[in-house]
């Protein structure tokens, strides 16, 4: 007990002494809280009979709805194409996009001549800053079936006999979405394991080069476990944001943009559920119990793979 | 000592940060703070419509009132009260405009929650939603107020646009009574319409189109002449709507339709099996393209068509008009054919919308309700509303020698920037129209025979029923989630059925539909609005002959 006392005195003491720092701590707290938190209280509509119509104070005074809004969703006809989507969609993303930056990364380290390096960099990030809607009409353009860059030159070859309807065909939309994420987000994300390359020794390299080991070999035995950390602190922060696209993100952008009437079997997903039929006829509260249990699975998620991560490497980020 | 100083100056930093950071979060936007004219003064600054009609002074630039005006339309075309026709209307109501449109389709939900919704609104998405006496104020009741009457309007649009609580809080444009369709003859209903490539049908021969199977003979043409060129496109609004006139099915996406005197979910109109059972041959037969059916934006068949890469496009009825203006800028080699008078013996325009289409609301978080109202009252006048539609009588446009329709002074490019835009009256963007008014000025114009050609023969062969559109879900209600389903459900297994490899896959895809339908609350919803239909109508017939 006196320990306790002890040391919660050493603690105020420590935050006295760091008190012209710590009060900007406590400025970012704040805004945390009246940003992050205090909306956090809006969640409890996903229980309740909420209407629009009753403005913030219905938030409260809304009466509780047994758990309604869940069960109308959970028996929602289309309950498993949605559950079904959203998860194949998500783990196809994270499974082309964890390891393509990682890749590129060491491909990047690897070029000698400074220049063309500099221009592989920018060039491969640029796709980042493109908004969703501006890469629909680029793929509108390149991947059209009728009269589309792509189509025609293929026809053009001889290597196709019929257009492929990349936009349309539902079978496609899993691969072409990852495609897309993979193209946009590679070359950002490369830049956190390129900036985990900059800090590996270069005394390492010699010493092995000494001993005689190849390229492959640095890399297998250097540069990747020099990056090992940055590798599982990404892999956990894609794992948590999963279901909403993990390092590709964008699944809601992706499948609203792209998602149309002939591909919806394999296009609609949670989010966008719960965008059409929730927040669309002004029913929040049914959108939020939606978006909830998406939030439950991702915390879930999030959770078994930093314990999974800690299991495996000993490193985890909590 | 130094140090203390410091610590303070840091800490009221900090504070004002903090206190600037609260504010930032919980600024709701005062209902009053953009209005320049506080609601206390309203009663004494805004002008009387009535007077300003009459011809009292007009208002002096500090009398004029600005009031906050929402739009729900995305597409609304006037992005501020400008040009010399708003500053007419200006002139005449005392009130100006300050023009918000809405970002996207969840704007005006937010806003709702908010509680501020500015000092006036448009809508025709949100009917029920807003009309709640806890959100709106009524038009009667307004007007009781500062003028000690009701609003003024025919009893039939009066009973068309009463709320469920008895209320009048919007009156929907496009709208007129039976009287005043009599009364105009010249009047005519938009609706779909049907273009075809004129280059592409003379290479054909010049062959005349009255019926399905002349489309047929042409696309199939077209389809083994221009293997590049899709033989037909259906437009992202405007669907199949033509075909579904043509073979005399209801083309409704959403409420009722009348069956035999009773009220039927819009998917379960048993003449729409035909139609589908029509467009899975013509898909089979490649004269539909999967692009197509999954187009997104309403521009997309336009671009198409300025491409080259169509012949028929299924849209609407002043398209030919329109799109020819632009293919000449453009330097298209061909032009397109509005094609109507068509000879199908089953050809019927089941008007399903024949209760208007938008609205004015004025919200209770109105700083100057009497301004509101007092501009609405001037829009509904027929002066405001000839004011807002076509310009100043004797300026813009004179009567006819009989009286029967306009005749602009305008440039043929009316909607462009020597027409219309230059004075700000805007195509779609009118206030208030009626049923029979939103094409007169079109009537006997060289540029415009098509599309009148087009609208006279939906005119023609129209059923308009206004009672089915009288039927109106309440919000949050599980009639109004089951029909959300069911639109839902229409949305994605109407392209499965027109997609489907075979015809009696069609079928089978037809059947899931209705069957999934009834599952969904189809069935109880037809129970639950049979009675009120039932009341509504015999009301309706008793009273859509009146005079006022």
């Amino acid at each position: 007990m006196s320990t306790e006392l002890h040391k919660s005195g050493n603690l105020l003491r420590r935050l006295l002494r760091q008190k012209e720092i710590q009060i900007f701590v406590l400025l970012g707290v704040v805004f945390l809280l009246i940003f992050n938190y205090m909306p956090l209280m809006g969640v409890v509509i996903a229980f309740k009979d909420y209407s629009i119509t009753s403005g913030i104070p219905g938030i409260f005074k809304a009466p509780f709805n047994n758990f309604a809004h869940f069960k109308e969703f959970f028996s929602d006809r289309r309950f498993m194409d949605l559950l079904r989507n959203t998860v194949c969609l998500s783990v196809l993303k994270l499974i082309c996009t964890f390891p393509a930056p990682i890749i590129l990364a060491i491909l990047i380290n690897e070029v000698r001549n400074k220049a063309f390096k500099r221009i592989v960099q920018t060039v491969s990030y640029l796709p980042n800053f493109i908004s969703w809607v501006l890469v629909l009409n680029l793929a509108t353009f390149f991947f059209s079936e009728n009269k589309g860059v792509f189509n025609e030159i293929f026809m053009g070859l001889g290597l196709l006999k019929q257009p492929v309807n990349w936009l349309t065909s539902p079978g496609a939309f899993y691969g072409f979405s990852s495609a897309l994420a993979v193209w946009k987000t590679m070359g950002w994300w490369a830049i956190i394991y390129l900036a985990s390359i900059t800090s590996i020794d270069p005394a390492l390299y010699e010493a092995a080069g000494i001993d005689g080991a190849g390229r492959i070999q640095k890399i297998l035995h250097i540069t990747f476990p020099g990056i090992k950390g940055a590798i599982i602190t990404v892999l956990i922060l894609s794992i948590g944001g999963l279901l909403g696209g993990g390092m590709g993100g964008a699944n809601f952008e992706q499948s609203y943009l792209f998602g149309n009437v002939m591909n919806n079997s394999t296009s609609e997903i949670i989010q966008t559920h719960a965008f059409k039929l929730g927040l669309a006829e002004g029913r929040f509260a049914y959108a939020t119990a939606v978006d909830l249990c998406q939030s439950c699975i991702s915390i879930l998620l999030i959770l078994v793979s930093n314990k999974a991560a800690k299991m495996i490497s000993g490193d985890g980020i909590f | 000592m130094k140090h203390a100083h410091r610590f303070r100056i840091i800490a009221f930093l900090v504070c004002i940060a903090v206190i600037g950071g609260v504010f930032a979060a919980c600024t709701s936007g005062d209902p009053n703070a953009t209005s320049t004219t506080p609601s206390t003064a309203a009663a004494t600054d805004s002008t009387d419509a009535a007077s300003s009609a009459a011809g009292s002074q007009p208002p002096t630039n500090q009398d004029v009132v600005k009031l906050r005006f929402f739009q729900e339309e995305i597409w609304w075309p006037y992005t501020t009260w400008e040009g010399r026709i708003p500053e007419k209307i200006t002139e005449k109501t005392g009130v100006a405009l300050e023009v918000t449109i809405a970002a996207d389709m969840n704007a005006l939900n937010l806003m709702i929650a908010s509680g501020d919704m500015g000092d006036l609104i448009s809508s025709g998405q949100l009917f029920t939603r807003l009309s709640d006496s806890n959100l709106c104020y009524n038009w009667d009741e307004l007007n009781q107020e500062y003028y000690g009457r009701d609003f003024e309007i025919h009893s039939a649009t009066r009973f068309v646009n009463t709320a469920p609580d008895g209320n009048l809080y919007t009156v929907f444009v496009g709208f007129s009574p039976d009287c005043e369709w009599e009364a105009n003859p010249k009047g005519v209903l938009e609706g779909a319409g049907l273009v075809v490539r004129e280059d592409l049908l003379e290479e054909f021969g010049n062959p005349e189109v009255k019926t399905i199977a002349d489309i047929e003979n042409l696309m199939a043409q077209c389809k083994a002449a221009h293997p590049d060129i899709v033989p037909i496109t259906f437009n992202i609004i405007y669907d199949a709507q033509i075909l579904k006139i043509l073979m005399g099915s209801s083309y409704q996406t959403t409420g009722f339709i009348d069956m035999d005197g009773k009220p039927k979910v819009f998917l379960k109109d048993p003449r729409l099996w035909p139609v589908y059972e029509k467009i899975n041959e013509w898909y089979r037969l490649g004269y539909i393209s999967d692009e197509n059916l999954a187009f997104t934006q309403d521009s997309q068949d336009y671009d198409w068509m300025l491409n080259g890469k169509q012949m028929f496009a299924s849209f609407h009825s002043a398209i030919a008009d329109g799109w020819n203006r632009d293919l000449k800028a453009a330097g298209s080699p061909y032009r397109v054919k509005q094609l109507y008078d068509f000879e199908e013996p089953d050809a019927k325009n089941i008007v399903g919308n024949g209760a208007g289409w938008r609205g004015m609301f004025i919200p209770k978080s109105c700083a100057n309700p009497k301004a509101a109202i007092d501009f609405v009252n001037y829009m509904f006048t027929e002066e405001g509303r000839h004011l807002a539609l076509w310009g100043e009588e004797g300026i813009d446009w004179n009567w006819n020698e009989d009286k029967t329709y306009p005749i602009l002074n305008y440039g043929s490019n009316r909607d462009g920037e020597d027409g219309y835009g230059q004075h700000g009256i805007k195509i779609w963007g009118f206030l208030n129209h009626q049923g029979f008014d939103n094409s007169l000025h079109l009537y006997g114009q060289d540029d415009s025979d098509a599309t009148m050609g087009a609208r006279q023969w939906l005119t023609d062969i129209a059923e308009i029923n206004p009672v089915t559109a009288m039927i109106r879900l309440t919000p949050d209600s599980k009639e109004a989630v089951a029909m959300a389903k069911i639109e839902d459900l229409y949305k994605n297994m109407q392209v499965e059925i027109y997609t489907a490899p075979t015809a009696e896959a069609a079928r089978e895809k037809y059947e899931e539909m209705l069957r999934l339908a009834d599952e969904l609350g189809a069935l109880d919803l037809e129970a639950w609005a049979e009675p009120q239909y039932t009341n509504k109508k015999i009301e309706y017939d008793r009273i859509r002959g009146n005079l006022s």
